[in-house]
């Protein structure tokens, strides 16, 4: 008896305990990411949202947010204002509390009235790498954590200037037109004010079924001393390509957006030589990055690019942020009093506005690789 | 509380195993058939997803080796037309795309690095540099065919890999679009909630029966099983992801190191287990319902004699002596009834024996009282009406002497004091009869008594000032007690440690110990001690171990004490050795009578 008595106690205490460990379950904490993961900016996509998986897996990995595990859900915005605003909306039904995204400037200013409004429930937006000058400066629910392209712009205009080019046409992609007009407008007036000239504009659609060969060979009819290229690393290298095909001798530029792994490998010699400007100096051995890019290359078997850098930066501020105050609605005003955070690159720091300072770094193609220019010279 | 109430009838307990019997082969066996099923058909899941695995690995291995061919071809066309003549060169390789479509292109690279021809022609193309692509570098190194690693294609949008292989002077470079893949998986007839899929060396999916898979480029790397299949290792499986168990099936792609995933949802898989599990619930509920039922038929059986005899019991035990068992359903019962009734009869004239003794018992007890009651005012009466001529005999002896003083010699004289002295024992012993008899006959006063204050008004009140040291032990308790009772106690022994000791100087030790129930006082002193066959005697009355003429003594005051302390309820004894002092120990309970 007195055994039957002690196994029914053991099994009360069992069925306690069990639902207790029920009780005491911590929810997880969902953070979205929204960015092209499907079509020709995949490649940023997917990185970013690598980049994000990569941080969220090492939080839980390090008892997650105070004992609380992150899920991430991921959406395809298929860089469309549309699919952008619905993926946005999904991600705050379902209780997320930030998104990660967009990856595109197109996505990002289609989907900027719904985070700003109610409906977005205080949400916060983390851009890892939109840099569209429509979006930033504006104290508002969205953040960024390239830098604005103001600086890049007027830093490149500068470089073009001082290397005495002084008659520029740019080329730009349609496929990213916030980002691309932006990076165009941004760059010709720097340029102007530095007495230069913008004696023409062409435009394509990737994608679409267009020939690169005769977009320039257009533009060689102008006889330009430069060429600007606001192009993905794959486009920018077909079009290098035939610049050198019809023959120009005009110096080539690039906005930050071409400066891919893509872009030396199809580019081959017609690329060596080609200027960017860019935040980031390949040259510098920073430990926290060098020690990223050997995480993510025994995670996805494959280098990290820039989009894969910020959205991993993007992924860190927000945890950091969620750490101090786990309240999503306190996480705009968590990451601006924190103000400064540990970056691939260093330190970085937000501004009232949410937009992040660092320097840009003016880079070419040498032998295949991006290497700092001595901009001093 | 309640389970040992439940536990400790009969009834209930004869009930609980009655269930537990009929119940717990039931849920053993349910328990065990479902694991063995479950075991079983998930045995039979992942032999068939792992048969499907392999095969869609060898039809991939074919279609690879099928492009191969195709390349090699493309390779030794070129050569044998020679790569001057590019108007058939092109041609050919027109021929090539248009009979195997699943190459988006196929380019001739010359020595430079430079594209010169290409199928489907495309001037965005020619004229190219692919000096910076991997492949050219460690194609023009190695002078070996080279697959690149997989990439989407920006023209297509499909993973695609390209194919590189050296020419004599050059290379030729075929971009093979690998959709192809999504209709090798799509051959896999998988259970419903499975899934197919290839991946490629970094752990993307390239193909999947799913082709968001492919479209979102998902990256699966993190798995164990992707990890070992992709370090060349084929296996099943078991993963949990998302809350879901998958069964998986891991196959290697030779040589080209890709691996084909089967997954099966374990709990899809095993529906027709689920449904087994219903079935034995509902026959384990089935069966518990059954039990009870029969429990409660075959207790009320066996339960219900017994019932009986607790009530017939019952009867007798309230005196209904005439009650039978009235058990005669089984033999043993018959038994166990005609034992009952030989009891009943047993107990029934045993009953009456102690009621006819206990009469003749009342009616001693009366006549013991009735004497007692007797003796005690005989003995009042006699020592009080005793007291009156002793004290007249003591006066007029004195008197006598007064009368005749200066007419009597010094022997009458001593006569006279004899005769009073003699008187005044006698009068003593009338006083210590008289007390002796007033024990438990007055009704004392109960109050709170502080001994060690009653120990040392009892030592001033004695005068037993040095040499004799009469010392109080630490911790003497206050209690509540008739103080006079008390004083009697202790100012006997104390007393008569003081007259009995033999020497002019002498210690007398009191101390108190405080035990459950009582206090246990002690009186030791370092006297003569009392021989051990003495020692009976010095508790009863008027013994005295000494003679009267040697040392006068009434032989009543250690009675006293003795009939003191058990009239409260305690105990006295001694401990002593001839010539060793000796102790009176006694014991006073904490509870007052």
């Amino acid at each position: 008896m007195g055994k039957i008595r002690n196994l029914s106690f053991v099994m009360v205490l069992l069925w306690i305990a069990l639902s207790l460990t029920g009780c005491l379950t911590k929810k997880v904490i969902k953070i979205g990411y929204s960015g092209p993961l499907t079509g020709r900016f995949s490649d940023i996509g997917l990185s970013g949202q690598n980049g994000v998986l990569l941080a969220v897996e090492e939080t839980n990995e390090n008892n997650g947010i105070g004992g609380r595990s992150i899920e991430l859900i991921g959406k395809d915005d298929n860089n469309n204002g549309e699919f952008a605003l619905a993926a946005d909306k999904e991600l705050v039904d379902e209780g997320v509390a930030v998104i990660i995204g967009h990856m595109t400037s197109a996505a990002s200013v289609a989907a900027m009235p719904f985070i700003n409004s109610p409906d977005a429930k205080g949400i916060l937006m983390v851009s890892p790498t939109t840099r569209t000058s429509k979006l930033t400066g504006s104290e508002d629910n969205f953040f960024t954590i390239i830098p604005p392209m103001n600086a890049a712009t007027a830093a490149q205009a500068k470089y073009v200037r001082k290397v005495g080019v002084r008659r520029m046409a740019i080329v730009y992609d349609l496929a990213n037109r916030d980002f691309a007009e932006d990076w165009s407008a941004n760059f010709s007036a720097a340029y102007h004010a530095l007495g230069g000239e913008i004696i023409g504009i062409r435009q394509f659609t990737s994608g679409t079924n267009f020939s690169y060969l005769e977009v320039m060979r257009e533009l060689g009819k102008m006889h330009p001393e430069g060429i600007l290229l606001i192009a993905g690393g794959i486009d920018a290298a077909m079009l290098c390509q035939q610049i050198q095909k019809v023959g120009m001798q005009a110096k080539i530029f690039s906005s930050s957006w071409g400066m891919t792994d893509d872009f030396l490998q199809s580019g081959g010699a017609a690329v060596e030589g080609v200027v960017f400007c860019n935040p980031v100096n390949p040259e510098n051995n920073y430990p926290n990055y060098e020690k990223f890019v050997k995480r993510y290359q025994e995670r996805f078997g494959k280098k990290p690019n820039f989009a894969a850098a910020y959205g991993y930066e993007a992924a860190g501020a927000v945890i950091a942020g969620l750490k101090l105050n786990a309240d999503p609605r306190q996480l705009k005003q968590t990451i601006l009093a924190k103000k400064v955070f540990p970056g691939l690159w260093g330190q970085y720091t937000f501004n009232t506005s949410g937009d992040v300072q660092r320097d840009n770094y003016i880079l070419s193609v040498q032998d295949g690789k991006f290497k700092l220019v001595n901009d001093d010279e | 509380m309640m389970m040992n109430r439940f536990t400790k009838s009969l009834k209930n307990a004869l009930t609980l195993n009655f269930i537990l019997i009929a119940i717990l082969p039931i849920l053993l066996i349910s328990f065990f058939t479902l694991k063995l099923l479950n075991d079983k058909i998930s045995q039979q899941i992942i032999e068939k997803n792992h048969i499907v695995a392999d095969s869609l690995a060898a039809e991939t291995q074919d279609f690879l080796i099928m492009a191969d061919r195709v390349s090699q071809q493309a390779a030794d066309g070129v050569e044998y037309i020679g790569i001057d003549n590019q108007e058939l060169v092109q041609h050919y390789l027109e021929l090539i795309i248009k009979n195997f479509s699943d190459f988006n292109s196929i380019q001739v690279i010359d020595e430079q690095g430079i594209v010169i021809m290409m199928a489907p022609a495309n001037s965005d193309y020619i004229g190219n540099s692919i000096v910076g692509s991997r492949y050219y570098k460690k194609v023009g190194d190695t002078k070996q065919p080279s697959w690149s690693t997989t990439f989407l294609s920006p023209m297509t949008g499909q993973p695609t890999i390209t194919l590189v292989r050296p020419l004599q002077q050059g290379m030729i470079v075929a971009n093979l679009n690998l959709g192809a893949l999504n209709r090798i998986v799509a051959h896999a007839n998988t259970l419903a909630d499975g899934w197919a899929g290839i991946i490629d060396t970094e752990g993307t999916y390239i193909g999947h029966t799913m082709i968001g898979e492919v479209n979102r480029q998902t990256n699966v790397r993190q798995f164990d099983y992707v990890k070992n299949a992709l370090n060349g290792k084929s296996g099943n499986y078991q993963q949990v992801d998302n809350g879901a168990n998958y069964l998986i099936s891991a196959a290697v792609v030779k040589p080209i190191g890709w691996s084909v995933i089967v997954g099966q949802n374990a709990d899809s898989a095993l529906v027709s287990l689920q449904t087994a599990r219903s079935i034995f619930m509902m026959g384990a509920f089935i069966a518990l319902i059954v039990a009870l039922i029969v429990a409660i038929w075959l207790l009320g059986k066996i339960l219900q004699p017994l019932l009986t005899l607790v009530k017939n019991m019952q009867a007798v035990a309230a005196g209904k002596y005439q009650v039978t068992a009235g058990l005669e359903d089984y033999e043993e019962l018959t038994v166990l009834s005609q034992n009952f009734g030989h009891m009943a009869e047993a107990v029934a004239s045993r009953e009456k024996a102690l009621k006819d003794n206990e009469a003749k018992l009342e009616i001693s007890l009366r006549n013991l009282e009735i004497s007692n009651r007797e003796l005690d005012q005989f003995a009042y009466v006699a020592s009080h009406d005793l007291k009156a001529p002793l004290r007249a005999i003591m006066n007029l002896s004195q008197w006598l002497e007064e009368d005749l003083a200066g007419c009597i010699d010094e022997s009458a004289k001593e006569k006279l004091v004899l005769l009073r002295s003699r008187a005044l024992r006698m009068e003593n012993l009338i006083i210590g009869v008289l007390e002796y008899s007033r024990i438990g006959k007055v009704k004392n006063k109960i109050e709170l008594v502080d001994i060690q204050q009653l120990l040392e008004d009892i030592i001033d009140d004695l005068s037993c000032t040095p040499p004799f040291r009469i010392v109080i032990g630490p911790c003497m308790p206050i209690i509540m007690a008739n103080r006079i009772q008390l004083w009697q106690i202790f100012s006997n022994l104390i007393s008569n440690a003081v007259k009995h000791h033999d020497k002019q100087e002498g210690l007398i030790h009191i101390t108190a110990a405080e035990q459950e129930d009582f206090y246990e006082f002690s009186v030791a002193d370092d006297g003569p001690g009392i021989a051990a066959e003495q020692q009976q005697k010095v508790f009863q009355m008027f013994q005295t171990l000494r003679p009267r003429d040697q040392f006068e003594s009434t032989g009543i005051g250690l009675a006293l004490v003795k009939k003191s302390i058990q009239q409260q309820g305690g105990s006295i004894w001694m401990q002593s050795e001839q010539g060793q002092g000796a102790t009176f120990i006694f014991t006073w309970p904490k509870r007052v009578n």
